[in-house]
């Protein structure tokens, strides 16, 4: 479904990505763990096309992406959901997740809004609401729901747990498991939450200075746990 | 001195209304682009002129002076789809300062151009016959003055519509705020910043085609008006229709009321107004929310 191979990413003349590889089936939910300024977001800019400058093969649904723009990603089946959220402030809930489905891939079916809605309890009072007023925690779900609301082949989700309370975390990892699950998208989650990982994801690499360092199943992950968190400590 | 202080508001709302429709695609296209556009006079001009060469001097029914101006709104606006896909866009990715230089480059082309085509001459254009009347009202009011008010309310109340409750002009929006979100989400930036630019060129020339009736139409007729809209939309709030339409209806009143207290001082009141609302309020009347 998805394959990178001998990926380097840069910003101007800053080398962030070395020889990045690793491929995702359809279904797959893999996490990318790292500390900041690891590559993290940096790899998933890369593979929407948003922002670095990329060398390397990016295979997606057998095609390379190469010179594909963001928007074009986004019709295949990639969905990015920023660090920042960027929900559209002058939309409401329901119309960030409808103008969502205008990038959806078009082979897929889109999830209903409103079933959508229903998912993330904190959005169901906030139906009609702007964008711009709402809480982080709010534009945080609503962001999360509106790479849903495209039902792409993979979620490309950045750190969403960062700044929210723990109590919105457990919401978010649950629904965020769920509707993989059963709106059959695949996850590529890049965080810093172990625990947020383990609850969304089966796979999951570590990254250091742009550099996969370890690849496994969260039993690998367990089994190397020394080796790996030499990695991951501050 | 009633009869007098009732004139000037009437003229000030007609003129308020007139700048409005220059203001609207100025506006807009800033909305959008981020540019301002120092060529937009030169566009309401050429629409002018070219509602001209439809419609002659005296165009014979208000229906043929309404196609003269739609076919004006037509040619500008698919000037403005070539404008944007020939330089704008290209200038996208680099400092303001170009776009800026550029856009002033794109004034002296059209106004060359326009000077090539259509000569130096100045041309009277009258309003059609059923326009061309007027009406005691306590005042006298041409039928002509109301008509540009109407046309100014319309615009207002169509392109408000049209951005606010359309999906469409969530869309454009949504790409005018947001284009790097926009883009990943899989909407098409480019081509819904294309139709956009060329509805705001159209707009321009929609407005030529108007007020064509309204004065002499000569090379400097761009001139005339954009100085007002410019500062209309620096008001009102870059961007912001709302904020233009307010601003231009300010902007009529005091130019109007400025005529009659103050008649060897032409634009005083305004020039005060916009530096007032430059250090007071810089982000303008209406500022676009976030």
């Amino acid at each position: 479904m998805l394959e990178l191979e001998g990926v380097n990413a840069f910003y101007d003349q800053s080398h962030i990505l070395h020889d990045i590889g690793f491929s995702m089936e359809e279904g797959g939910r893999v996490a990318i763990l790292g500390r900041n300024g690891a590559g993290k977001t940096t790899l998933l800019k890369s593979i929407m096309n948003a922002g670095p400058r990329v060398q390397g093969g990016i295979r997606f649904k057998s095609r390379a992406l190469a010179n594909a723009s963001p928007d074009e990603r986004a019709r295949l089946g990639l969905a990015f959901v920023p660090e920042d959220r960027r929900v559209f402030g002058h939309l409401t809930s329901y119309e960030n997740l409808k103008i969502a489905q205008y990038g959806a891939s078009p082979e897929r079916e889109k999830v209903p809004i409103d079933d959508l809605i229903g998912r993330f309890p904190m959005l169901v009072p906030l139906r009609n609401r702007p964008g711009s007023q709402m809480s982080g925690g709010q534009q945080q779900m609503l962001a999360v729901a509106r790479g849903i609301a495209a039902r792409p082949h993979i979620m490309l989700l950045d750190e969403p747990t960062e700044g929210l309370a723990p109590v919105i975390v457990a919401e978010l990892a649950h629904e965020v498991a769920a509707c993989c699950r059963d709106y059959g998208i695949g996850l590529l989650l890049a965080e810093q939450s172990i625990w947020f990982s383990r609850q969304c994801t089966e796979r999951v690499l570590v990254i250091d200075t742009g550099r996969i360092v370890f690849s496994g199943s969260w039993q690998d992950f367990d089994e190397n746990a020394e080796r790996v968190q030499r990695h991951l400590a501050i | 001195m009633t009869a007098q202080i009732a004139f000037a508001a009437a003229n000030g709302i007609v003129l308020g209304m007139a700048v409005f429709l220059v203001a609207a695609g100025l506006t807009l296209v800033f909305g959008i682009l981020k540019v301002f556009n120092f060529a937009h006079g030169s566009f309401f001009m050429i629409g002018a002129y070219i509602a001209h060469a439809i419609t002659g001097q005296d165009p014979s029914s208000l229906p043929y002076f309404l196609f003269a101006a739609f076919v004006a709104a037509l040619a500008v606006g698919a000037m403005g789809i070539a404008t944007d896909t020939l330089v704008l866009r290209r200038l996208s990715s680099v400092a303001n300062d170009y776009t800026l230089i550029a856009t002033f480059a794109i004034l002296l082309l059209c106004d060359g151009a326009t000077k090539m085509v259509f000569g130096q001459d100045i041309y009277a254009v009258y309003p059609p016959a059923v326009l061309d009347q007027t009406m005691d009202v306590g005042i006298l009011l041409t039928y002509y003055s109301v008509f540009i008010v109407a046309c100014g309310i319309i615009v207002f109340v169509l392109l408000e519509l049209g951005l606010n409750r359309l999906w469409f002009g969530k869309l454009v929006q949504t790409v005018a705020r947001d284009p790097w979100m926009a883009g990943v989400i899989g909407l098409r930036v480019q081509r819904l910043k294309l139709v956009s630019v060329g509805v705001s060129f159209a707009l321009a020339g929609l407005a030529g085609g108007l007020l064509v009736a309204n004065q002499s139409l000569s090379l400097s007729l761009g001139h005339s008006y954009l100085l007002l809209a410019f500062n209309s939309v620096i008001v009102g709030g870059l961007g912001s229709i709302r904020g233009a339409f307010v601003a231009a209806l300010i902007f009529g009143l005091f130019e109007s009321f400025n005529s009659l207290l103050l008649p060897s001082m032409p634009g005083t009141v305004s020039y005060m107004v916009l530096i007032a609302v430059i250090l007071l309020k810089p982000e303008g009347l209406f500022p676009e929310r976030t």
